[in-house]
């Protein structure tokens, strides 16, 4: 009995080999080979700022009058909050702009300026003197162009690289250009200073433009001209007594 | 009762005797399958060699002798009759090439001396070893273990051939407006039919946002395993694509993987990742798999419907053989237990 159950035993285990090795002989010796690539990238870096800091117009300015020996407040606006600028004020805070970063894609750098108004009195004979109190007396504007008693500053680094009104500061500063990958913005822009001043001039009296920025002054007070002579205000006009213009720095890929 | 041990003895033996004729058979059976991918002897690719023939001591050939110039010439006044004993005969003579040629009057072709081993000669089965070889190539490059491929590159050009992207200290970068087309081609270059597949992987890494990446994958018959012709993917879909097929001896697949990140998309979200690739990397990787093996049928055509095979055939007579097997097993011992049961009673 013992005997025949190990037979047994042992024949269910050769069957169970031979099963398994019919299951898997299909298997055997068979050829078998991968091959793997991998690749990787990042996204390219772009990190440009263009920052601006600084503020060109405030409500009053103070005044170091080395000739009368007056120190302290200059000019005011006590009726508005607006902004304001006057013979003899300039700003002490410069506006400062930048543009940094290298990036690894080329870019276009647009620098553009608006200028809506600028302080000006045309250029233009017969105007009426309101330095002397005589009715009669007249001056001529001669500025070719016409008198701009603010004087802009544009100075790259330490270096000036335009002076005058507006309409000069947007023509020298105004343009694009492009940048191939991996150029240092900051090392081709650098820093960007604009100031402003309206020169009182040194002379106790200084015969320059004193007629000119006396009736800027009495056409913004609003008294009334002697001689009495119709001028317009306007951008275009024969006159303006405000500023108004903004920059606006823009950095985009190109394709 | 000693006629009842008796008796009982002799069915065990019997029952023991039917089972090992039984294994004995799937035995054969399963070395058959096991070894069935030996080589076949194939006429036709050895002319030198001695088909198997039905004897009769007739066998009537020309031999040559191999000049100075290498030449066999095979002439009339040459023939030799060698009996089924002799064959070897003629090498034993010095003879290099005896060519089976039934005409007795036109020569041969003269053809240069090929050296042949005794053995080659013998008419018997001849075996030819069958050489499965599998690689994959983009361009001019095998791939082996960590190749570099571009997929993606150190800097782009754009259509007036001005780099508009380039990475710094050399590295492979990605930006809006920039793309690629990577080919690669699986090659079949042994002699026997090979299984295949193809899978691709993407990831990114470095940030949460998705990139706005797109891809197509398209085959060599032109069918897109990803994407369409006007229709662009997110490319993390790369992880869907897998593709399988056979390739018959020296038969190859092609695949091209294009990407790109088109310049006029979200301005924001270019802009944001640009900016958060300053502090860190945000990485695009892309792996592509591929895998062979031999098949079943080294003379497969491909992606055609394989034949049947007597290899098929044989498993399942094996596997008809085990349940045969089984069931007679189980027949002998229901048969026993009755008896038994009839014994006793």
């Amino acid at each position: 009995m013992k005997t025949n159950k190990m037979l047994r035993l042992a024949s269910i285990l050769m069957v169970a080999a031979m099963i398994s090795t019919c299951a898997i002989s299909g298997t055997f010796a068979k050829y078998v080979t991968s091959d793997d690539v991998a690749d990787k990238a990042t996204v390219a870096k772009f990190g440009v700022v263009v920052t601006a800091t600084g503020s060109l117009f405030d409500t009053k300015y103070t005044a170091d009058d080395t000739h009368f020996g007056y120190s302290g407040l200059a000019v005011e606006n006590t009726t508005t909050t607006d902004n304001l600028v006057a013979p003899g004020t300039k700003n002490t805070d410069p506006m400062t702009f930048s543009i940094t970063g290298t990036p690894e894609v080329a870019v276009r750098v647009d620098i553009k300026v608006n200028v809506n108004e600028d302080i000006f009195l045309a250029e233009k004979n017969g105007l009426p003197d309101m330095t002397t109190g005589n009715p009669d007396d007249t001056f001529n504007n001669t500025e070719a162009g016409g008198y701009y008693p603010v004087v802009f500053t544009l100075k790259q680094g330490s270096t000036v690289i335009a002076e005058g009104n507006l309409a000069k500061i947007k023509e020298v500063f105004e343009g694009s250009k492009n940048h191939a990958p991996n150029t240092d913005l900051a090392a081709i822009y650098g820093e960007y200073t604009l100031t402003w001043a309206w020169d009182y001039g040194d002379e106790v009296i200084d015969a320059g433009f004193d007629k000119h920025d006396t009736l800027l002054g009495d056409l913004k007070a609003g008294t009334a001209l002697n001689p009495a002579i119709s001028l317009t205000e306007g951008p275009d006009a024969d006159y303006n007594l405000d500023i108004d213009f903004n920059i606006v720095i823009t950095v985009t890929q190109i394709d | 009762m000693n006629n009842y041990k008796s008796l009982r003895k002799d069915h065990s033996n019997r029952n023991i005797s039917i089972i090992l004729v039984m294994l004995i058979l799937l035995e054969i059976c399963s070395l058959a399958v096991l070894f069935s991918r030996l080589t076949i002897w194939v006429q036709n690719e050895n002319e030198n060699v001695f088909p198997l023939t039905e004897k009769t001591n007739l066998t009537s050939i020309k031999v040559g002798k191999m000049d100075s110039d290498g030449f066999i010439r095979f002439d009339e006044s040459s023939s030799l009759d060698l009996g089924a004993d002799n064959h070897l005969s003629a090498i034993d003579k010095g003879l290099n090439i005896i060519k089976l040629d039934n005409s007795s009057t036109s020569l041969p072709t003269q053809t240069p001396p090929v050296t042949k081993s005794p053995e080659d000669t013998e008419a018997s089965k001849t075996e030819i070893p069958r050489n499965p070889g599998f690689e994959v190539t983009s361009g001019d490059t095998v791939w082996a273990g960590d190749t570099d491929v571009e997929i993606f590159k150190v800097s782009y050009e754009n259509g007036e051939g001005v780099i508009t992207v380039a990475g710094q200290n050399n590295d492979k970068v990605i930006a809006p407006g920039t793309n690629n087309k990577f080919s690669f081609t699986l090659k079949n270059t042994g002699d026997v039919s090979l299984n295949y597949s193809m899978s691709m992987e993407a990831y990114v890494s470095g940030t949460d946002f998705s990139l706005p990446v797109v891809v197509r994958v398209v085959d060599h018959d032109g069918s897109y395993c990803l994407g369409s012709e006007d229709h662009w993917e997110s490319v993390l879909f790369l992880n869907k694509v897998s593709k399988k097929g056979k390739l018959a001896a020296e038969r190859f697949a092609n695949f091209t993987l294009e990407w790109q990140w088109p310049f006029e998309g979200d301005d924001k979200l270019d802009t944001l990742l640009g900016n958060l690739a300053v502090e860190d990397d945000i990485t695009l990787t892309i792996k592509i798999n591929t895998f062979a093996s031999e098949c079943d049928d080294p003379d497969d055509p491909g992606d055609n419907p394989p034949p049947q095979t007597g290899e098929d055939v044989l498993n399942n007579l094996v596997w008809a053989l085990v349940a045969v097997t089984v069931a007679i097993v189980i027949f002998i011992y229901s048969k026993k237990m009755s008896r038994r049961k009839e014994l006793y009673e």
